[in-house]
Order: C-alpha cells, then sequence, then structure tokens
C-alpha cells in the first residue's frame, strides 16, 4: 500500500516544461521536488553557531529573562481577545504615567504576533510578541470620524480597543460608548495609538483626516515590558479580562 | 570510452523504461542508487535549485516551549542541509523571497546585519525585498545591503529617488553548466502596508507590465533557458489583488516562481497555465525557516535530437511531508 501511494506521488511529481520549440537549445525535462522541514533532529552547521554565538550571546543575556507570570493563555481573537486587551491596556498604562492625555486607545488586531501562553512570560516573548519599534502618538478626531473609525473596525470584525465599548451589527458599530458616555458627533476625543496605525496602517484610512497628531519617545513594546513587569512587582500574574469591549450583535436587514 | 558513455546511456534509458512500465517501489529504488549516473552525461545538466521565503529574522529554531513548533527552523541546520546538498548536488542554487528582517530580537538588536551575514555564509545567489524589508526604512535597509555578498533583486520597486538608487538589481543572470538562468523579482504595493515615512520616494510598478517586461527581456535578449522570478506578492487571494497565480497566468516564458509574503505551505508546488497554456511552477514554504524547499531541473541540450526522451519520469528519491 505504502508502495502505491509512492507511486501516485512520484507520479504526480513530474512535471514537463519544454521550452519553445525544438529549434532551442536546451529544453527542461523533469522536475523533481523535495521540502525539508528544518527540525531539531538534524545536523546543525557548527561554523554557522560558532559565527554567530558572540550576537546570540548578547541577545540571550537580556531575552531569557523571567518577567512576569501569565495565569492563563492570553490570546488574540476578534471581535475581543485577553491579547487585544492587554496590548491596549498597556498602552494606556504607559501614556497615563507619563501624563499623555487621552480619551480612548485602538491599535491594529494583525500587530498581535503571537500568544503569550500560560506560564512564564520571558522577555523574548514580548520582542515575538512586539517585534515594531512602533511609537505612542494621540490624534484627534471628531466624534463623527470616531463613528467611522469604529465602523472600519467593525467591518473588520474588531481590533483591539480600550476606553470605549461599541456593538458590532451589520458590519457597522452601534451603542458606541466613550468611558462609560454615549458618543457625541461633535466632541473632539483625543485617541491613543501607534505610529503604524496613526500613519493609516492596515487599512485605517480615516487615520489621514484626524489632526493634532503628537508622537511620544514610548515604545509600544516598551508599554508591554512596563506593564508586565509592574504587575510582577506588585505580586500578581497577567491575567487581562475579556469584558465586553466590542461584542458582536444580530445582523440587520438583507444583506 | 565513448563506447562506455553510450553503454551507459543505454543502460540509463533502459532503466528509464523499466521505471516507466513498471513503476514499482523497487525499481524506483534501484533507479535513485543510480540517480546521479543518469546525467552524468554531458547532454543533461542538473540544476538544483533551493529556497526559502518570510525567514523573518529566525536565526535560532523556536525555543523548545513554542506551541506550534517546537525546536523548528534556525540556520545553523539548514546550513548543515544545504551543504550536504552541495556535496550532493554538481549545480546548487539558492535563492530568497523577502521579509528577511523583523520577528525576533536579532533584528532589533543588530538591524539586519547579521541576517545579511549569514544569508551570504550560506552561499545564496539572490533575494527580493518583502514589506518587512522596509522596517528599518529604506535607510535601515541600505546601511545593511552590504553585508550581502549577492544580489537584491527587484524589478517592480523603482528606488531611483532613493538612497537605495543603483543598489538592488532589476533582473540577474547566472550561468550553471552552460544553462543560462534569468531571474528578476516582486515586491508587493507598500502603500497601507508599509508607513509612506519608511519607504520614502520608493515608487511601485505594476507587477504584471514588469513581468511580461522582464521575462522578454530575460527570454530575448538574454537568450535564458529558464526565467525565474522571485516574488513577495503572496501565492494567491480571493480578491482581485496580483498574486503569484496572477503573475503565472498572464506571462510567457516564466518558469518557476518562487514565492513569500502570504506564508503558505505548499506541500507540493502549483503549476499555473500561462497565456501559452504552459505550465508556471510555484513554490512557497511557509515562513521562519521552518522548510527549506527544493526543486530539480533536468535540462537536456540539442533537443531536436533527443525528442525520445522527452516522456522520461525519474524518481522522488524523498519526499518529506511538512
Amino acid at each position: 500500500m505504502t508502495c502505491l501511494k509512492k507511486v501516485s506521488l512520484f507520479s504526480l511529481s513530474i512535471i514537463l516544461v519544454c521550452l519553445g520549440s525544438c529549434a532551442k537549445k536546451v529544453s527542461v525535462k523533469i522536475v523533481d521536488k523535495n521540502l525539508y522541514p528544518i527540525t531539531p533532529t538534524l545536523p546543525q552547521d557548527s561554523s554557522i553557531l560558532a559565527f554567530y554565538k558572540p550576537y546570540k550571546l548578547q541577545i540571550d543575556s537580556q531575552m531569557n529573562t523571567v518577567i512576569g507570570w501569565a495565569e492563563n493563555d492570553i490570546k488574540a481573537a476578534k471581535p475581543e481577545g485577553a491579547l487585544n486587551n492587554l496590548m491596549v491596556d498597556a498602552m494606556a498604562k504607559a501614556a497615563a504615567k507619563r501624563g499623555i492625555a487621552f480619551d480612548l486607545v485602538h491599535t491594529n488586531y494583525k500587530s498581535l504576533r503571537v500568544p503569550i501562553l500560560k506560564g512564564n512570560i520571558k522577555r523574548f516573548k514580548i520582542f515575538e510578541l512586539m517585534p515594531f519599534e512602533n511609537l505612542l502618538v494621540t490624534v484627534k478626531m471628531s466624534g463623527l470620524q470616531v463613528k467611522e473609525l469604529f465602523d472600519y473596525i467593525g467591518d473588520q470584525g474588531g481590533d483591539p480597543i480600550a476606553g470605549a465599548r461599541f456593538d458590532i451589527s451589520g458590519g457597522k458599530a452601534e451603542n458606541i460608548l466613550i468611558n462609560d458616555k454615549p458618543l457625541n458627533p461633535s466632541t473632539v476625543y483625543t485617541i491613543l495609538t501607534s505610529d503604524y496605525v496613526a500613519n493609516g496602517g492596515d487599512g485605517a484610512l480615516m487615520y489621514s483626516k484626524a489632526t493634532d497628531r503628537k508622537e511620544f519617545p514610548v515604545k509600544v513594546r516598551e508599554a508591554l515590558l512596563e506593564y508586565i513587569g509592574e504587575e510582577t512587582k506588585a505580586g500578581r500574574m497577567v491575567k487581562p479580562k475579556i469584558e465586553g469591549r466590542i461584542r458582536v450583535g444580530k445582523k440587520q436587514g438583507n444583506e | 570510452m565513448k563506447e562506455e558513455l553510450e553503454l551507459e546511456r543505454s543502460k540509463a534509458m533502459n532503466r528509464r523504461t523499466f521505471i516507466r512500465n513498471t513503476l514499482t517501489g523497487s525499481a524506483m529504488l534501484a533507479l535513485s542508487l543510480q540517480y546521479n549516473n543518469l546525467y552524468a552525461k554531458d547532454d543533461f545538466v542538473k540544476i538544483t535549485i533551493l529556497h526559502t521565503n518570510d525567514v523573518h529574522s529566525r536565526i535560532d529554531p523556536f525555543p523548545m516551549d513554542d506551541k506550534n513548533y517546537p525546536g523548528r527552523g534556525g540556520v545553523a541546520p539548514r546550513a548543515a542541509l544545504i551543504k550536504k546538498i552541495r556535496t550532493e548536488e554538481k549545480n546548487v542554487m539558492l535563492f530568497d523571497a523577502g521579509d528577511i528582517f523583523q520577528g525576533t530580537p536579532y533584528f532589533n538588536f543588530f538591524e539586519g546585519e547579521l541576517e545579511l551575514k549569514l544569508m551570504s555564509l550560506l552561499g545564496y545567489d539572490g533575494g527580493t525585498m518583502g514589506n518587512h524589508d522596509f522596517d528599518n526604512g529604506i535607510e535601515g535597509f541600505e546601511k545593511q545591503i552590504k553585508h550581502a555578498k549577492f544580489p537584491i533583486i527587484t524589478s517592480n520597486y523603482d528606488f531611483s529617488d532613493t538612497i537605495l538608487a543603483g543598489k538592488t538589481k532589476e533582473f540577474e543572470v547566472y550561468i550553471k553548466d552552460g544553462i543560462k538562468i534569468g531571474v528578476f523579482g516582486l515586491g508587493i504595493d507598500l502603500d497601507g502596508l508599509v508607513n509612506k515615512q519608511q519607504y520614502g520616494n520608493t515608487k511601485y510598478l505594476d507587477p504584471i507590465e514588469k513581468s511580461q517586461y522582464w521575462e522578454s527581456y530575460l527570454k530575448k535578449e538574454e537568450k535564458c533557458d529558464f526565467i525565474i522570478c522571485l516574488s513577495h506578492l503572496g501565492y494567491k487571494y480571493q480578491n482581485n489583488k496580483v498574486s503569484d497565480i496572477v503573475i503565472a497566468k498572464n506571462t510567457r516564458y516564466l518558469d518557476l516562481i518562487i514565492g513569500g509574503h502570504s506564508h503558505t505551505f505548499l506541500d507540493m508546488p502549483d503549476a499555473v497555465k500561462n497565456l501559452n497554456s504552459k505550465s508556471v511552477i510555484i513554490n512557497q514554504v511557509g515562513f521562519a525557516g521552518l522548510n527549506l524547499g527544493r526543486l530539480d531541473f533536468v535540462f537536456e541540450r540539442n533537443t531536436g535530437a533527443k525528442k525520445g526522451y522527452t516522456s522520461a519520469v525519474e524518481p522522488v528519491t524523498t519526499y518529506l511531508k511538512n
């Protein structure tokens, strides 16, 4: 049986490519293909290991430090996930600590690159989660523009937010509350985000209409490291909650 | 001497016929033992193309406590594997399809220097630029490009008004055992994906137009026998967004697309019909250096005299699934 399977794989794998007519000098006859998984059982090239050892030592001395503990797996999810909330809450805390004024926080879902698993949190994990050198930024938007932003977030199925709540209904944002008060279309709100998002990253184009942009020399990663460090110092595990910041309502009408 | 060669050749042909007629596991085994003999003749040139994509600064293997890929990947085992293949095959080429940078502290600390130095030590023949290779700006890439002892090939980014002007290549031609291989590179639209501040005055040019231009040039002007595109466009999309599939369908001379960006794990390369109804092979091997892709092409010279060989088949000696 195994043989038969091999044979079918084998025949499938033959692709004949002919490079033009007989007048051509050469033709390609056969394609074989292999996929080599790089696994821990493969031999290692010792000269390569030796070459990058000085770099590795420099990284490892800092990256293997345990900076905190996760009570449970902290994962990204739509419309809302524990990792989503950890990210924006860390940004909020870092900003508040530095006297940066804002009403709400928003960042992009795609920036949540890896989950934090239950147990020890090493510094390395935060670099994996937030490898980018993004900085904290504030911009101002009218209530109307915030509605437009939240509609965009709703259309995406959810993004990390703090200081605001809303329901997604038919891909749009409804029942929007900013710090527990209904969104006022004529009020000007200050949004804390990353420079990547403020630049319209991941299609958040409404940021191009925002005003009064201020960039702060605080990296988003720094905010995360600080947040976890402070929880640890206070003797607490890291356990961000899912608390209904974004809820998916029933879809309306015929779509 | 000539007679010996003829004898070898006829044995090889017999073996092939045997394989074609029987195709049993044991016959395949028997053939695989003689595999290299078949291509020891001047008439045949075997070229082994190895490739990676979206390695994302994964220099060490994933940590053993990683949920998805514990202990997988890493540049040292990849280097050992490539070295082994180089001892077994005469004509090995090694390419990368972009997003070399970003993803581990190695990039945050050393800004891509180590990634490019290691790729040079591994003997990469060429690479293209992914969106994350702009993460430290064009200036950041320009600062490190000197560490790449291989060309960065990109055909649809116009860098003429940037600090990178003249430092990347629009195409490259390689000659292996008399076989001419042309390579061009395609990058993804940076607008909305990378901050304007980072890509500056880079102009994104239509990848379909550029593919058609460069494949024609490589075919007709450079008289290449084989044309490869290193692409960071992504394998395919639900919408009309340009992808490797779209490029394959809209070209005539391109033979192989080594893809990236979408982190697609293709167990088997895809084959898509081009404008001339000929197959273009597309391959992509995931991300983070979890896999090394390998494609072996056997070229036959003087096609006219060797028509009888066209249906010959050879075994895949090992086909390891991901």
